[in-house]
């Protein structure tokens, strides 16, 4: 008989000291702090009671919070803002999943360049889309605040569309890789038109990809600078309200406002997560 | 019998509520082809996992010429594997991948040359040397994988369903290849696979695992001819499983009721008393239709035909018994099948039949 | 067996109509098809960036851009010292932003991907957090660390360290090398994530099963293997810290620490010299394709995700390529 029964003997799993494991440890909680602690230093000092930011710290204070309540600049800049993504959103998303369907599923002579094109933004410095965007609208004689108060402009609306666009396209394009385009056939084949298996079939399988997208677009549109800068008419936006105060100095104001949008963005990478999160199922 | 080159000792691993291996104890014997069988869960691949030292036992030893080895880290046995998708490195020449086990032991650089050159020529990949693994077909990935495992002479070597990635066709040839490979350098393979004919053709001795224990070992003729469980029967290879009541048992002689007909068995290592449920395993290829002498060494069962199916070397006749139960039998080609519907009998020699106890779990409900 | 299976009867006649037109031509239906997004990229990024490039060759005279094609400004960029300069200071800046990222990034990626096991989602998705967090808000925070006033001079001043107050920790080139590592550090870590995630275990185990140790492991296996993600990390920290310029102005003082991008950003401002300021914008332009293209081009020959069995690399690169949008 080979096989038999054999005492048995407890192996404990082995956990020799492991210096190497140590070290890349203590290297990730540094990263960690180092990308964070900065982070905390802002938002602590939102509760700091003094107008000049220094040490040491004197907790306890929501009178820059209510500072911010009554700046009617900041709100009237935040509404700006809140404005200008959600114009951005609607037409990036507009233009950019038809955009991704082009990339996945059309072949044309210069495809190519198309692709590239829409991914430049997403490649070259922010400044160097501002200032062509700039050119181009100062050439058509477009005035920067056409449109305001509608809108905070148009060309800082289109500026920011044309930028963002790729972000959707990006986002669509690779979950329609993804896509097992037999189950657009089947649909075909159980007598949907295109119309019918694009709303049945093909968007669920990227509902959740538009919409992080969207998600994306919405909190990068509140956040730009670099093309907003040049393209922006008599309303400034929150983060141009933000770096005007900046250039005037420290203000304690500014601390509170930076912990009302990082709260808000952690809110948003919930929702996001959550959405990447159904994806996988 | 020499001393075994590796013994398992009561392993057991678990991964959270499930245990994927129960208790496992197991010798191999030095130069033999042994091959771990089972389907996925089975704890086949837990257990090869364990001898490379992938994962450690939560219990148990193993043993390598004496030696306990489950601490020791992968690197340290002088154990290799040839991997399920051949984890061949992407970066690197087949040469290169041949070669990586010998530089990483610091092996003499000529000596380096040398072997891998030999190994490449083993499995007749020398004249791809060069090539990187993506332009290599999946059969081709699948020698380098076996080279670079081989080079290094190891005492033993792993192989975790080789060639499962590849297609029948090729499966088949590289099934021989491999055998004869194990011949000829002689290193112990322990060889996981979940197909049966695989494993009836290529080993030495089968392990057949169940729920991370050992249903049972053998040779490919005993696990074939004498399984010892209904599960091994199933298994491996097809077959007919009657269930019946002991109503006399008299030296080897078993006699069963099938509750519409009564039939003779062999008891084999099974002990049985009157009155006991038992199940009867029946080859369909031991099975023959209306045979034209009549002898009185056969049991006799009537069924008609429900289904036939032409599959080349052999006819399957699907019968139709009356208690409700399938039976199948091959028919070989030429004979003229009947038609569908007909009445037919079933006949089988006695000692063909074999006699398989209860699962216990069965037993008990 | 009955109605289920029964096959319905030839249909005498299919009525087609106008769409079915369409539907049998491919090239009609790729052109009504991509008609909108190709108009708008063509209209909304390809004209404004030929017309940066034409505007470069215009003249400047007396304040007024006249429409005559000139070399002018480019021989003023190459022949003042000071923008060439520029250049060569903001891609040192950059580079030392670059391989600070990079050994921040790439312990801290190893750890996620090989030593993490639980919680390894949401430990990613807090070095992610901060991309999704103003821009503004991050490099302001070093303003508050580093300033004359600030925290760190607070901290060593309590324990006695230094007397008085430093100057030199703001407003110098080592502020905005350190709040620029702060910013691009996540961008660079995504890549280098991205890779070593894709690599098998069983490339590891085979590695340890042929008698590598950790290290010979590390270095012959998972850092080849993941040059292709250090090569797009870097990239992105390199491009985006080159033209960043709000953090230079924020941080580096208005002289001591001037990128190119702050030299454009004066240029279309207050020096209103706009075909001298898209000339530099082109040789940004020009920097930044040529990088782009060295790096795919090491990123192509390097990478091997479609052996290793994985898959969807492109894909990845785009989706990393997206994420890296968020310093725009």
């Amino acid at each position: 008989m080979i096989a038999r029964a054999a005492p048995s003997t407890p192996i404990h799993r082995r956990q020799s000291p492991d210096w190497v494991s140590a070290g890349l440890w203590s290297v990730g909680v540094g990263v960690f702090l180092f990308i964070y602690l900065p982070l905390l230093v802002v938002v602590v000092y939102a509760f700091h009671d003094s107008s000049i930011i220094a040490w040491p710290l004197k907790l306890g204070t929501l009178r820059w919070f209510s500072t911010l309540a009554h700046d009617r600049g900041m709100i009237d800049a935040a509404l700006a803002s809140f404005k200008l993504a959600i114009l951005t959103v609607m037409i990036s998303v507009t233009i950019g999943v038809p955009g991704a369907f082009v990339l996945d599923r059309m072949e044309f002579p210069g495809k190519e360049a198309f692709r590239r094109m829409v991914l430049l933004p997403l490649i070259l410095p922010g400044i160097i889309t501002g200032v062509a965007l700039l050119t181009y609208f100062s050439l058509l004689k477009v005035s920067l605040s056409s449109g305001f108060p509608f809108v905070p402009g148009w060309p800082v609306v289109l500026g920011h569309s044309a930028a963002l666009t790729s972000i959707v396209v990006t986002q669509v394009f690779a979950r329609l890789q993804r896509v097992d385009r037999s189950q657009e056939e089947a649909s075909q084949d159980l007598y949907a038109s295109e119309w019918k298996t694009f709303w049945f079939v093909t968007l669920p399988n990227i509902r959740t990809a538009v919409l992080g997208a969207a998600l994306l677009v919405f909190t990068l549109s509140l956040d730009e600078i670099a093309v907003t800068f040049f393209l922006i008419g008599r309303q400034n936006t929150l983060p141009l309200q933000i770096w005007g105060q900046l250039r005037r100095g420290i203000t304690p104001e500014v601390n509170a406002i930076a912990t009302v949008i990082f709260a808000l963005s952690v809110g948003v990478i919930v929702i996001w997560a959550r959405l990447m999160k159904q994806d996988e199922r | 019998m020499p001393p075994p080159i590796l013994e398992l000792r009561n392993l057991t691993r678990r991964f959270g509520e499930f245990t994927a291996l129960d208790g496992v104890s197991l010798e191999i014997a030095a130069g033999e082809f042994l091959t771990l069988l089972g389907a996925s869960g089975s704890g086949k691949t837990t257990t090869l996992r364990l001898i490379a030292g992938f994962d450690r036992p939560d219990r148990g030893s193993i043993l390598m010429d004496g030696q306990d080895i489950a601490g020791l880290p992968p690197f340290k046995r002088n154990i290799n594997t040839v991997f399920q998708q051949y984890a061949l490195f992407p970066h690197m020449s087949v040469r290169d991948n041949v070669g990586y086990g010998l530089r990483m032991r610091h092996v003499p650089k000529p000596d380096i040359a040398r072997r891998v050159s030999e190994a490449l020529d083993m499995v007749q990949m020398a004249h791809l040397e060069a090539r990187a693994p993506r332009q290599l077909s999946g059969g081709q990935q699948q020698r380098v994988a076996l080279a670079r495992a081989l080079v290094n002479r190891p005492r033993v070597l792993l192989l975790d369903e080789p060639l499962g990635a590849l297609d029948l066709k090729l499966r088949k040839e590289m099934q021989l290849e491999l055998k004869h490979l194990q011949a000829l350098v002689g290193i112990t393979f322990i060889y996981v696979t979940h197909d049966q004919e695989e494993a009836l053709t290529m080993s030495d001795r089968i392990v057949v695992m169940r729920q991370g224990r050992i249903e049972q070992i053998g040779t490919s003729r005993e696990i074939y001819t004498q399984p010892r469980s209904r599960y091994v029967a199933g298994f491996i290879g097809e077959t007919n499983l009657l269930k019946g009541r002991v109503t006399r048992h008299s030296g080897d002689q078993v006699s069963l009721d099938l509750g519409d007909s009564q039939i003779r068995a062999r008891a084999g290592e099974v002990t049985v008393s009157p009155g006991q449920v038992v199940w009867l395993s029946v080859r369909p290829e031991s099975l023959t239709m209306n045979p034209v002498a009549s002898s009185a060494e056969l049991n006799r069962l009537a069924g008609d035909v429900a289904d036939i199916v032409y599959a080349g070397s052999t006819t399957r006749i699907h019968l139709a018994l009356p208690g409700g139960e399938r039976m199948v039998v091959h028919e070989e080609a030429g004979r003229v099948p009947p038609n569908v519907g007909a009445r037919v009998t079933a006949t089988w020699p006695v000692e063909s039949g074999v006699l398989l106890p209860q699962d216990p779990e069965e037993a008990a409900s | 067996m009955t109605q289920v299976s029964a096959p319905t009867p030839a249909s005498p006649h299919i009525r087609r109509t106008p769409l079915d037109y369409i539907r049998a031509r491919p090239r009609l239906k790729t052109f009504i098809g991509s008609a909108v997004p190709v108009g708008w990229v063509t209209v909304l990024l390809l004209i404004p960036y030929v017309l940066l490039l034409v505007q470069s060759f215009w003249k400047l005279e007396n304040g007024t851009i006249t429409h005559q094609l000139t070399l002018d400004n480019y021989r003023r960029l190459f022949g003042t010292a000071l923008y060439p300069d520029t250049i060569l200071f903001s891609a040192g800046i950059a580079l030392r932003v670059t391989l600070f990222s990079l050994l921040l990034a790439y312990p801290l990626a190893y750890l996620l991907a090989f030593k993490v096991k639980r919680h390894r989602n949401l430990m990613y998705m807090a070095v992610i957090i901060p991309l999704w967090v103003s821009y503004l808000v991050r490099a302001y925070a070093w303003k508050i660390i580093l300033g004359q006033e600030g925290i760190l001079n607070g901290l060593l001043l309590s324990i006695g360290v230094i007397q008085e107050p430093l100057t030199v920790l703001l407003y110098s080139k080592w502020a905005l090398i350190i709040a620029l590592t702060h910013i691009y550090t996540p961008f660079t870590l995504m890549p280098i994530f991205a890779v070593l995630e894709a690599i098998p275990a069983s490339l590891r185990e085979a590695s340890q099963d042929l008698y590598a140790s950790r290290w010979q492991t590390f270095r012959r296996i998972i850092l080849p293997l993941s040059i292709p993600g250090v090569v797009a990390g870097c990239t992105f920290a390199f491009v985006l810290s080159m033209g960043d310029f709000l953090a230079p102005q924020l941080l580096g003082g208005n002289d001591s620490a001037l990128m190119v991008s702050n030299l454009v950003w004066s240029l279309f401002g207050v020096a209103y010299n706009w075909p001298l300021g898209a000339a530099v914008s082109v040789v940004m332009l020009a920097l930044t394709m040529v990088l782009l293209w060295l790096a795919n081009t090491i990123e192509k020959r390097m990478s091997y995700s479609g052996t290793m069995h994985q898959g969807g690399g492109e894909a990845d690169r785009k989706n990393i390529m997206a994420s890296r949008a968020g310093a725009l």
